[in-house]
């Protein structure tokens, strides 16, 4: 595949920041209205679902950067 | 919570939801349409805009609690009418014995919230207005949500229109159906010399419209 390997791994570096963000957001409205409240575990879902978004892009940055390793080596 | 801690919430997720968003546009635009990464990032977007949908809702409804807990009555009576009557079945059971005037009409029915209690005014009980409810209903509206279209200001109003004509409509079916409590409340406020009752409507006389409408 080919792209910009540098700009994905900004893509990734703002996933990630982007989860630590909502975490706060979920930590929030925990304090706030209690862990079994239904928006402090839509909040949860939220979170989840960004940490699989930056765990993915993590791995495909890492795979595809690996992959570049074997490319220069091979050449 | 406070109207603090619900702006900060919309406007974090409203951030994140729009960071999320160019991040899953950037990421589909490098790796395809196909690729799993770019539903990784749907799904993510989707799910902030669930929250942030879900707070507004909740921001909405705790301003309407806690509107109604303010402008209840201390010690708020028994309704007459149950605020649920949109099509107003008429009550059978016996006529009260309380005098009527001491009492509130009737709830305010349709366009209040369920589970918010708000009452029908007594004379000169400006918050209890339709228009100050109108009022109520558009400010926490752009307070959870940051901002409102003129077209959400039409339909709340709209909304209150229609709610407002259910309620004239009910009150002249009290009228034809009780004439006898508004003979009540008219005697009480002629004593009073106050000119609080309904308009176009005389003690002990039809109302004008009802004879229109039935062919008297």
């Amino acid at each position: 595949m080919d792209f910009d390997h540098s700009e994905m791994d900004d893509l990734t570096r703002k996933a990630t920041d982007l989860m630590s963000e909502t975490a706060d957001i979920g930590r929030f409205l925990k304090a706030r209205l209690g862990v079994e409240h239904h928006l402090a575990q839509r909040a949860e879902e939220m979170l989840l679902s960004m940490e699989a978004l930056a765990r993915e892009l993590r791995s495909f940055c890492a795979s595809a950067n690996g992959d570049r390793s074997e490319l220069f080596e091979q050449i | 919570m406070t109207d603090v801690d619900y702006e900060y919430l919309v406007r974090a997720l409203s951030d994140a939801r729009s960071r999320a968003a160019e991040i899953t546009v950037s990421v589909r635009a490098r790796v395809g349409v196909e690729h799993p990464l770019g539903e990784l990032g749907n799904s993510a977007v989707s799910k902030i805009e669930l929250l942030l949908k879900e707070i507004r809702k909740f921001a909405v409804s705790d301003s309407e609690t806690s509107a109604a807990l303010t402008s209840a009555p201390a010690k708020p009576t028994e309704p007459i009418m149950p605020a649920s009557i949109a099509p107003a079945p008429i009550r059978t059971e016996p006529m009260r014995s309380e005098p009527i005037g001491r009492a509130p009409i009737a709830p305010v029915p349709v366009h209040a919230s369920p589970g918010a209690p708000e009452w029908f005014p007594s004379a000169g009980d400006e918050a209890g207005h339709w228009l100050h409810a109108f009022v109520s209903d558009v400010t926490s509206k752009l307070r959870a949500s940051g901002g409102i279209s003129f077209e959400g200001v039409e339909e709340s109003l709209r909304r209150h229109r229609e709610a407002v004509a259910k309620d004239i409509e009910i009150a002249r079916r009290m009228y034809r159906v009780y004439p006898q409590l508004f003979s009540v409340e008219a005697s009480r406020a002629a004593a009073a010399g106050s000119d609080g009752q309904v308009k176009g409507v005389s003690p002990g006389k039809p109302d004008p419209l009802t004879e229109k409408r039935n062919g008297f």
